[in-house]
């Protein structure tokens, strides 16, 4: 370059360091360069309940195994596991307790296992309020869809599971 | 600090003395990284979560740590992770406004039973708030946590030089807020 006699020798590979000397300085004296700031914080507006350390560790859960949990963790876990408590409690207490079997008015326990699942959210009174037919058009179609030979073999089926009482009360 | 370190680390790999180990890391570092935490969240509900989920995931990862870095860089590194994740959460919900951010946060602050309310700290905090989320941690790691360039570089994976004039453009920033703000009360 031209103007090079014009400058200090070593003057570009002496500036880097020149000028992180000023910011070290700059950085040094807070009190100095931003006495506002300085003042304010030297009091610390924050507080906290007090023991809060004392009884933090006793918070953080172990497990048995030296495993940490935290509601945050297993709030999903429970969530979950309401659900198939709800599922399996429609299951065993619905008659006819098996995979793809007709509930009452033509629904299927599948149907039934699916619309729990679904909303995880909505709660048991949710559920059970908005429980309405229209909500299974396409499953109530499945009964209609069944042969008479498969309706017979189904009906001999309980007839043959049902005890001699129980039978002469039908009858 | 760092023989305290080296006894937790022992401890830990010792799986019959993993649990007074891990206790005693929770009991060197709760403090350091509850303050550390504190400052970037301002309000004791959210430290209190932000801090009981870094220890949980000190705890998964433990056993899997390599030394590379120190344990209390470490530590600092997954606390800062955890208090941006949480902000960045919160930020989704909240104004993208920053007059208007800053704002809320002072009629929360004011209302806070563990924040002093006075009006000038109300301002400080708001200051720092001001600050973008990284250029916060190193203005509060630097200031306030007292860490040396050298650790701050190696928790947050970048160079000294770097940091140095963050830590400067962020002071800069605080004290124009500041004075224009007290200013502004005062007046």
């Amino acid at each position: 370059m031209s103007k090079d006699s014009n400058i200090p020798k070593n003057y570009f590979n002496e500036l880097p360091g020149k000028v992180w000397g000023k910011i070290d300085q700059l950085e040094d004296r807070v009190e100095e360069n931003a006495p506002r700031f300085y003042e304010l914080s030297q009091s610390n507006p924050y507080h906290l309940p007090e023991g809060y350390f004392e009884s933090f560790r006793s918070k953080l859960k172990l497990q048995p195994k030296g495993r940490v949990i935290s509601m945050n963790v297993i709030r999903p876990y429970l969530v979950a596991a309401s659900v198939l408590a709800v599922a399996v409690l429609s299951w065993v207490m619905l008659p006819n307790n098996a995979g793809d079997e007709i509930v009452e008015d033509g629904l299927l326990y599948a149907d039934v296992y699916e619309y729990y699942s679904e909303d995880i959210d909505l709660s048991d009174q949710d559920l059970f309020l908005d429980f309405e037919e229209e909500d299974f058009e396409e499953s109530s179609l499945v009964s209609e869809e069944l042969t008479e030979e498969e309706i017979y073999l189904y009906e001999e089926a309980i007839l043959q599971e049902m005890t001699d009482q129980e039978l002469l009360g039908i009858l | 600090m760092e023989n305290n370190d080296a006894r937790i680390l022992m401890l830990i790999k010792d799986d019959r003395r993993f649990d007074e180990g891990f206790s005693l890391l929770v009991s060197s570092y709760q403090e350091k990284l509850y303050w550390h935490i504190r400052r970037m969240v301002h309000f004791h509900e959210d430290a209190d979560d932000v801090l009981q989920n870094t220890f949980i995931k000190v705890f998964k990862h433990i056993k899997g740590f390599k030394e590379n870095s120190k344990l209390y860089t470490w530590l600092y590194r997954i606390a800062s992770n955890e208090a941006i994740n949480h902000l960045q959460k919160n930020k989704k919900h909240a104004s993208a406004d920053l007059g208007e951010h800053l704002s809320d946060l002072g009629e929360r602050l004011k209302a806070d039973s563990y924040f002093d309310a006075e009006q000038a700290q109300i301002i400080l905090a708001q200051a720092i708030e001001s600050l973008p989320e990284k250029q916060r941690v190193v203005f509060n790691m630097r200031y306030y946590d007292e860490l040396s360039y050298k650790d701050i570089a190696e928790i947050l994976e970048t160079s000294v030089g770097a940091l140095k004039a963050s830590f400067h453009h962020a002071l800069k920033k605080v004290e124009s807020y500041i004075t224009d703000n007290i200013e502004y009360v005062e007046g």
